[in-house]
């Protein structure tokens, strides 16, 4: 049993290190190749691990190998859009100007009743409101909307809000983040006084605050420290 | 560009990797059934004494790469072959020269096929 808890150990954190080394990426936005070399990696750690007869390299090897071969191929792929579009398709539009393109969604191989549900998880109620209508290597659908039916912006109205810049974590349980204290040009005393204008003792008693570069702040206090 | 780099230089060292463990798969096991071989030979010729200590001699060279052979080939060949040693050795204590011959042979065979699993041949690969 102590055999297959310390390949486990291993082999988690193999397997760990492999996903970091292939590059951030959610699981959403996958290419195919990324989700197939994705799965791949872990059915492959899977078999040292259950079968304590097969040498440990014998996982450990067709990870990395796989895993470099991806990152090859991104890289290839970043640098000749004829390999990008035979590995990872072409984005194809099956919506124009509100009306369906029926010969494409037949070469997709999607149907109507996929396309309204994309549509409705966009909040989009009608074909009719698209503009264009694009289904992307992911699979996902993406669109952009006829001009009447685009959300209002604030130049539209003519109106200035405040601006606001991109927010860093502070404090996080309690804690004082100082990388991002120095990136925003703050100190620890100015925190402390924004937490005491926020009527909260001390940053310790933060749940969480965050600052972005704007002035904008939000603070949350732990329960009961408020 | 590190990533590339690192990817790179990861599938080198596999390429040679498997190379290398090969090359070193394949010497250890001939040296280990050359010696097999050359303990039969001793005996055929009545020197049981001499086969007894080459075949010993091969046994501890066996357990000392066992660690190796294990990150590299499957425990239960390993397995096979370490219970294919004992029988021999048995065969020799028991001066049962048949059985001596019979079991060593199948070492022999067994060791030689341990390279062959792991050469990059059209049959292993399909």
């Amino acid at each position: 049993m102590s055999i297959s808890f310390i390949r486990t150990l291993f082999l988690y954190i193999c397997v760990i290190v492999a996903l970091r080394i292939m590059g951030k990426r959610q699981i959403g936005e996958l290419e195919p190749s990324e989700l197939v070399i994705t799965i791949l990696v872990s059915e492959l750690a899977a078999i040292p691990m259950q079968d304590l007869g097969v040498p440990l390299m014998s996982g450990v090897i067709p990870i990395v190998t796989l895993i470099s071969l991806e990152i090859v191929v991104s890289f290839l792929s970043l640098k000749s859009i004829r390999l990008r579009r035979l590995l990872n398709g072409r984005p194809a539009i099956i919506i124009r100007s509100g009306v369906l393109d029926r010969r494409k969604m037949q070469q997709m191989r999607i149907t109507v009743d996929e396309v309204l549900e994309a549509l409705r998880e966009n909040n989009i109620d009608s074909i009719s409101d698209v503009k264009y209508g694009v289904i992307e290597p992911s699979g996902k659908l993406s669109y952009v909307l006829q001009t009447p039916y685009r959300p209002t912006t604030a130049e539209m109205l003519n109106l200035s809000p405040q601006d606001s810049g991109l927010p860093y974590i502070v404090i996080s349980d309690g804690h004082i983040i100082h990388q991002n204290l120095q990136k925003l040009n703050k100190t620890v005393e100015d925190i402390e006084q924004m937490v005491k204008k926020a009527k909260i003792n001390a940053p310790k008693d933060v749940f969480l605050m965050t600052l972005d570069d704007c002035g904008n702040q939000f603070i949350q206090a732990k329960e009961g420290r408020a | 560009m590190r990533r590339l780099i690192v990817a790179i230089l990861l599938l080198a060292v596999m390429i040679f990797g498997c190379f290398a463990s090969y090359n070193r798969l394949d010497l250890l096991t001939q040296e280990l059934a050359g010696h097999v071989l050359e303990s039969d030979a001793l005996l055929q010729t009545g020197d049981r004494a001499g086969a007894d200590a080459i075949l010993q001699e091969t046994y501890h060279l066996w357990s000392d790469h066992r660690s190796m052979l294990g990150a590299l080939v499957r425990h239960n060949e390993l397995d096979d072959i370490e219970n294919l040693f004992l029988r021999t050795m048995q065969a020799m204590d028991n001066h049962d020269n048949n059985e001596y011959f019979l079991q060593s042979r199948e070492l022999y065979g067994m060791l030689l096929h341990i390279p062959e699993m792991e050469l990059p041949s059209i049959e292993n690969i399909f």
